[in-house]
């Protein structure tokens, strides 16, 4: 059911597309501006954060793009059974990830080789999946979208299925000034949509614009998180270096499964990539459990016990892990305790009760609203 | 559809002098049209594959072929692959015409062993050698969301990694004693194996204003597993991404398209329907 409050707000997170300042000039706001509009605003940059790379040339953002991108994003009708959607396994809630290890949500119900990985900040990033094997968002999507264990999808069906419905030929056409809509324009309007989740207003980032204070023990893990090897390969403000390394969760890496388990080795085929993943960003991570490429550790203490004295070496162990003079990054229990306090700073609470009411909104009303 | 349906019977009965021109259909969706400007003089060329193994038409109705590098036979259900980058040269001048958006993927089928596809717009003149390429050039290569022949949906792109197949065949692999088979998938692709071809013509290509010529090509599969590389299926059934084995099929592909001949005549063209 949808409220008065959340369709004002759902107007109002579209409003602020076009200039928010305008339409509350004219008293069209039934809510204050929200504090958090980030993700909806092409271009914007939080103030203390780099620049991201510059985005494509042929699928710059436009508000029409974006929100036909999220309309997709919830839509299930692209996956071949009409049942699984990007935000089956990416729910806003949980930072865009799914809470389980692998999921058997796809079109085959087998399990996923991977964890579905949390999808904030993807403006920022230079490669994708764990491995890095997609080159931008645009082609990215196509991976989940067609495989068969996770949307099955036949992309001529997919879009001879779109056109058929007139509220998505009337998008499609407005954000593409497309006559017949191309598998292209399906991958680009939900990159559009990726690249404008933004997570930047945390109580971390508010610390960092002077305007919270952390606990004691907040302070004392971002101090020990910040000076130790942590924020070496999770490097703030974005948390990761966008780079893949091998974290010693293994003694060998088998090529089965095409090669999936090998890591960042399956897509350069260089012997040193072998067992190396991404650094996923740990903003949100406190939402975004379980933990590593597979999933397999569960809480945010059996993380740090894992970098404390669980590694296992290979030969291409990451020497960041061995800056020590031993494998891994020793850690008491008290300093473990103030580091998870650090990194729960890290919840982006707007993000994700923004994104989780536009969730419900796009669901209630998929084909938006039209002013009266 | 582009390719044209021509039963394998008629194949080897047609000779070059008569090869009837294809219909006006098989130009690319993405190419500039300049024949829709009818004040510009132009002709049109039309690039004809024809599959073969060993010579004789390509056939996918379970017809077993004598593997080219070792033991067993082979039987071929799917052979596609992306010819790109068309360009008729002149003299000193290697791209006088340039086809826009270049980008052809030729599929075979049990029903037709033929490909063709037809470059429209072409300046009248004389042309003396053909450039084509096998393979997406790696600027195209690196993102997915393209339209026409490179719309993900002909599933020849990776789903797992940015890039396109650039050649697939895939099959069954009998061995000799019949004892068990085994599948065939050649999926080459990654940029390095891009190819550029060149075929000096034997004699100009004649364009003129309104005109249609015809160019055939032979695809022989033969040359995919022995030259330069012998690749013995019996061994090696498989090649996905592993970049060595891709290198040495592509290294292959590369001699596997020659020019049958020189064009047939301008025909004056047919009215479009």
């Amino acid at each position: 059911m949808s409220t008065p409050i959340r369709g004002g707000r759902y107007r109002l997170g579209r409003a602020s597309i076009t200039g928010i300042t305008t339409l509350c000039a004219l008293g069209a706001c039934r809510e204050p501006a929200p504090r958090h509009h980030a993700r909806h605003a092409p271009g914007w940059i939080p103030a203390h954060f780099p620049s991201p790379p510059d985005e494509p040339l042929r699928n710059t953002r436009t508000p029409a793009g974006i929100e036909l991108g999220e309309r997709l994003f919830h839509d299930p009708i692209l996956s071949r059974s009409k049942t699984v959607a990007c935000s089956t396994c990416h729910e806003p809630s949980l930072a865009f990830t799914d809470g389980v290890a692998r999921s058997t949500a796809g079109a085959s119900g087998h399990p996923l080789t991977r964890n579905a990985p949390a999808l904030t900040n993807l403006a920022w990033g230079t490669a994708f999946l764990w491995d890095g094997g997609a080159r931008d968002l645009e082609s990215q999507a196509i991976g989940p979208l067609t495989h068969p264990d996770e949307r099955g999808a036949d992309l001529a069906e997919l879009t001879h299925r779109l056109g058929r419905d007139p509220s998505y030929r009337a998008a499609f056409g407005e954000a593409f000034e497309a006559e017949t809509i191309e598998s292209a324009h399906v991958v680009r309007a939900i990159a559009q949509f990726e690249r404008s989740i933004v997570s930047a207003s945390s109580r971390y980032d508010r610390f960092v614009d002077g305007l919270a204070e952390l606990s004691p023990l907040e302070t004392r893990g971002r101090l020990l998180f910040e000076s130790s090897q942590c924020a070496v390969c999770h490097l703030p403000p974005l948390f990761t270096d966008w780079a893949f390394h091998n974290n010693g969760l293994d003694e060998s890496f088998s090529d089965r499964e095409d090669g999936v388990l090998l890591g960042r080795y399956r897509i350069t085929h260089d012997r040193d990539d072998i067992g190396k993943f991404k650094t996923p960003t740990l903003r949100n991570v406190a939402r975004t459990a379980p933990y590593m490429h597979d999933g397999r550790i569960e809480t945010l203490k059996g993380v740090l016990d894992h970098y404390d004295s669980e590694l296992v070496d290979s030969p291409t162990l990451s020497p960041i892990l061995q800056a020590a003079g031993t494998i891994g990054i020793p850690l008491r229990d008290d300093e473990k305790a103030a580091i998870i306090a650090f990194l729960r700073t890290l919840t982006d609470d707007d993000l994700l009760d923004d994104s989780a009411a536009d969730t419900e909104a796009v669901r209630e009303h998929p084909r938006g609203f039209t002013p009266q | 559809m582009k390719s044209l349906p021509i039963p394998i019977g008629r194949l080897v009965a047609l000779s070059l002098g008569l090869t009837p021109v294809g219909c006006g259909s098989a130009q690319s969706g993405d190419s500039a049209d300049a024949s829709d400007n009818a004040d510009i003089p132009s002709g049109r060329v039309a690039f004809r594959f024809h599959a073969l193994v060993g010579g004789l038409g390509l056939r996918m109705d379970g017809t077993r072929y004598a593997n080219p590098s070792g033991p067993g036979h082979l039987e071929i259900r799917d052979f596609k692959v992306y010819l790109s980058n068309v360009a008729l040269g002149k003299g000193t001048s290697s791209d006088a015409f340039d086809e826009e958006d270049s980008y052809h993927l030729a599929r075979f089928s049990r029903r037709s062993n033929t490909y063709e596809f037809e470059l429209s717009g072409v300046p009248p003149g004389q042309y003396d050698t053909v450039n084509l390429s096998v393979g997406v050039d790696p600027s195209a290569n690196q993102r997915l969301d393209h339209m026409g022949d490179l719309d993900p949906n002909n599933q020849m792109a990776w789903n797992w990694m940015t890039g396109y197949k650039f050649l697939v065949l895939e099959g069954t692999y009998h061995p000799e004693d019949e004892s068990s088979t085994v599948p065939i998938v050649y999926h080459v692709g990654l940029s390095e194996n891009y190819k550029e071809i060149s075929f000096a013509l034997p004699e100009m290509l004649e364009v003129r204003d309104g005109t249609a010529s015809v160019l055939n090509f032979d695809v022989e599969l033969n040359e995919l597993f022995h030259n330069p590389n012998p690749i013995n299926v019996a061994r090696k059934p498989s090649i996905k991404f592993d970049p060595t084995d891709a290198s040495r099929m592509a290294s292959n592909y590369e001699h596997m398209i020659t020019l049958r001949g020189p064009a047939s005549p301008p025909t004056p063209a047919v009215n479009p329907p």
